[in-house]
């Protein structure tokens, strides 16, 4: 039997049956829409986790923190905890690794306020922050107001009362002689030497994802102005603010006056910067470390950002940074990543019942087919037709039917996410990482969608073309 | 060598715990170029015989030899090979597809020979006209009458030029009229194409133009021969005794 000739038949037929057909046609569509659907979603959805919100190819080396250790931790204070620089280098000889970034926590608290100027109202929030070495981030920077770098080697530390006193760019900020703060909690105040001298702001970096959080969450609720990197560069003489270190919203860490207030410049945006949060010179924090947690000059570091060359590199590189005796901060990608990962499989299950039923609808409307075409069947046998030649006749049919469907499917998908897209745009508030689509139509996910939708339908008819090829043509015929 | 050669063929229904016994150790052979009616009264076997002959059912014992072929020996693609070039079907009621034109029923053998279409066309067309219908090539069976119903389906049974015809009570749908018309047809086509024609009736009155007659009764067969056979048509005005020549 030629293909033309066979698919000629199988044409006629399914005009013929059109409506039986496209019932059970619609089943495997709608089946294969939610399929197509939920594996767009899951894609996007991995995309922006693994894209924007943490780069797949980064992460976070700590020190392993064994139960011997955090108890010598106790013991000897924080200085034997930590990274030092030959762990550093260990971590970047490590193949695979192309970046590798020593970050130092904040050791004490502090409160940072100021945007009245660029917001139209001031912000009080508690300092996160950490540091980093600058020269790290020194050339990634494009035209920043100040540089950043540990600027007090170029302040004039000249003494004075009021901003005022100072030169071009400098302000007046308290500071204290004596022990660190956590030390003076008895000490009579008027024992410690207080001054004022003139300093440079600190150079302050933010990350995208602090950006992506003011703008998306805490903005809109505030009713405050949206930012962006163009408008921050603009903007620079506004974009400074003060943190009052060893203050907190949570108690005062430390005595009332032993605190102070340091003025902090932001000088950019940068993927190195801490995620919620923001970075400074790691001189700055090394120092504050000392002055407000009593650290003595602690020379190691708390966390090393590495970037491996790939994401397909990337479990080679955790696996020697383990092996190497460093452990791994959990990320959030992965958990983002396990929960849609999880969220998605079962969808995908949902969408599978749904083809299986419409595949067995497919069975059933065969099923009638090959009863209501048992005199046509006969005649086919009678005329020469082979017991091959009437399956594949059904077979060709399901393949066309399961074409059919599957488009039909991709389409119904695609509208339904535009649908989606755009109720989600127009009806839901901004959140950090909203995206313009919640989906990818991945040319896989269009493959597999269709392939699918083949498959069900084919397997579905397979029992009954079997069925009609094994007709006895004496008794189809009667 | 016959084109059919039967020796000892013995066909029994067996149902469920009904045991019916239809042909019994029944033989016969037919040369090319023949023309046979089968007559018998209903239930009889005159359907079971044609679908054993024409390999839609196999399941017989004794032996059953088309074009030197053991029927129940071949395997699905050659026994359908030889439904599909050397045997065309006739049924009582016509077995046409009715959303097809009459021109893709008749071409319908064609698809499942694996050969070019438009060769299919060219010969389904002079078919018909052949058998005086080459007005209703483009036109669906639901729209045309029962002899040219028949005539179309005939056309069907020729279009791979098989070396026989079998028959099952083709006029039992048509009036007497027509039946008659149609009843010449196979013997034209027979003089004129040399196919072996094997015509089931119980209408004894048409197996009389037939110049060889099976007899099918008591599960056996009586084989009679007679004189060259008339036209239908010319007897179907006298209805009593056979005419002379
Ligand atoms: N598929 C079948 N199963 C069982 N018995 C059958 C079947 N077909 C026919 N018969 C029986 O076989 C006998 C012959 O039937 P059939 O060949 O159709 O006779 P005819 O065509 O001469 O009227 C009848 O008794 C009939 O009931
Ligand atoms: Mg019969």
């Amino acid at each position: 039997m030629t293909l033309v000739g066979l698919t000629r038949v199988v044409g006629q037929n399914i005009w013929r049956n059109s409506t039986s057909l496209s019932i059970s046609a619609i089943g495997i569509a709608a089946g294969i829409a939610l399929f197509g659907l939920f594996l767009a979603l899951v894609e996007q959805v991995r995309n922006v986790v693994e894209g924007d919100i943490v780069p797949i190819d980064q992460i976070e080396v700590i020190p392993l923190s064994s139960d011997l250790q955090r108890m010598a931790q106790t013991i000897f204070g924080e200085d034997t905890f930590g990274l030092s620089d030959d762990d550093v280098k260990t971590i970047k000889g490590i193949p695979g690794v192309v970046e590798v970034l020593p970050r130092m926590n904040y050791k004490f608290s502090g409160v940072s306020y100021g945007g009245k100027a660029l917001v139209g109202s001031e912000i009080r929030v508690e300092t996160i922050a950490d540091g980093i070495p600058p020269q790290e981030v020194a050339k990634e920077l494009v035209n920043p107001p100040e540089p950043f770098e540990d600027r007090r080697p170029f302040q004039s530390n000249r003494r004075c009362r009021f901003d005022t006193d100072c030169p071009r760019g400098e302000y007046c900020e308290v500071r204290f002689d004596g022990p660190p703060a956590p030390d003076v909690a008895d000490v009579d105040p008027l024992t410690i030497r207080r001054y004022r001298a003139c300093a440079l702001p600190v150079p302050t970096l933010l990350s995208r994802y602090l950006l992506e959080f003011y703008n998306t969450v805490f903005a809109p609720g505030h009713g405050y102005v949206q930012l962006n990197e163009g408008l921050l560069r603009v903007a620079e003489k506004e974009l400074q603010f003060t943190t009052r270190l060893g203050d907190s919203f949570m108690g005062p860490q430390v005595v009332r006056w032993r605190q102070r207030n340091v003025r902090m410049q932001i000088t950019g945006v940068s993927e190195k910067s801490m995620d919620l949060g923001v970075t400074f010179p790691i001189e700055y924090v090394r120092d504050w470390n000392d002055e407000y947690a009593g650290t003595k000059g602690a020379a190691r570091y708390s966390s090393v950002s590495v970037r491996a060359a790939s994401k397909e590199d990337i479990s080679d590189v955790i696996r020697l940074v383990r092996e190497k005796g460093f452990d791994i901060k959990s990320r959030i990608a992965e958990q983002v990543s396990s929960i849609v990962e999880v969220l998605g499989i079962i969808l995908l299950l949902i969408s599978l019942i749904v083809i299986t039923i419409a595949g067995f609808n497919i069975m059933h409307t065969f099923f009638m087919l090959v009863l209501e075409r048992r005199r046509e069947i006969g005649l086919f046998r009678a005329v020469g037709a082979t017991r091959a030649n009437i399956r594949n006749v059904f077979l060709l049919e399901a393949v066309f039917i399961g074409l059919l469907s599957g488009v039909l499917g991709l389409a119904l998908a695609y509208s339904g996410s535009l649908v989606f897209d755009t109720m989600l745009i127009t009806q839901v508030p901004q959140f950090p990482y909203k995206p313009a689509t919640f989906f990818d139509f991945r040319p896989w996910i269009v493959i597999t969608a269709i392939a699918f939708a083949v498959v069900f339908t084919v397997v579905g008819a397979f029992v009954p073309s079997l069925r009609a090829a094994r007709l006895d043509p004496v008794r189809a015929l009667q | 060598m016959a084109l059919i050669e039967i020796r000892d063929l013995t066909k029994t229904y067996r149902l469920a715990n009904v045991v019916t016994p239809v042909l019994d150790h029944v033989g016969f052979s037919v040369e090319e170029g023949e023309f046979l009616s089968i007559i018998g009264p209903s239930g009889s076997g005159k359907t079971t015989l044609l679908n054993l002959l024409g390999g839609l059912d196999r399941e017989y014992t004794g032996s059953l030899k088309i074009a030197d072929k053991e029927m129940k020996a071949l395997s699905d693609r050659r026994i359908s090979t030889l439904r599909n070039r050397t045997i065309g079907f006739i049924f009582q009621s016509f077995h046409l597809l009715e959303h097809l034109t009459c021109l893709e029923n008749v071409m319908l053998p064609y698809f499942f020979a694996g050969r070019p279409t438009k060769e299919a066309q060219a010969r389904g067309r002079l078919l018909l006209e052949k058998v005086g219908v080459a007005d209703k090539a483009e036109v669906r069976p639901i729209y045309i009458s029962g002899g040219q119903k028949q005539r179309v389906a005939i056309a069907r049974a020729l279009i791979m030029q098989p070396k026989l015809l079998l028959c099952d009570e083709p006029t039992g749908n048509l009036d007497r009229e027509t039946g008659a018309q149609i009843v010449d047809l196979f013997r034209e086509l027979n003089k004129d194409l040399g196919v072996t024609v094997l015509v089931v009736t119980h209408d004894e009155r048409l197996s009389r133009v037939a110049p060889r007659i099976l007899h099918l009764a008591d599960r056996k067969i009586e084989d009679t021969r007679t004189e060259p056979g008339k036209r239908v048509t010319d007897l179907s005005s006298s209805s009593s005794a056979p005419p002379a020549d």
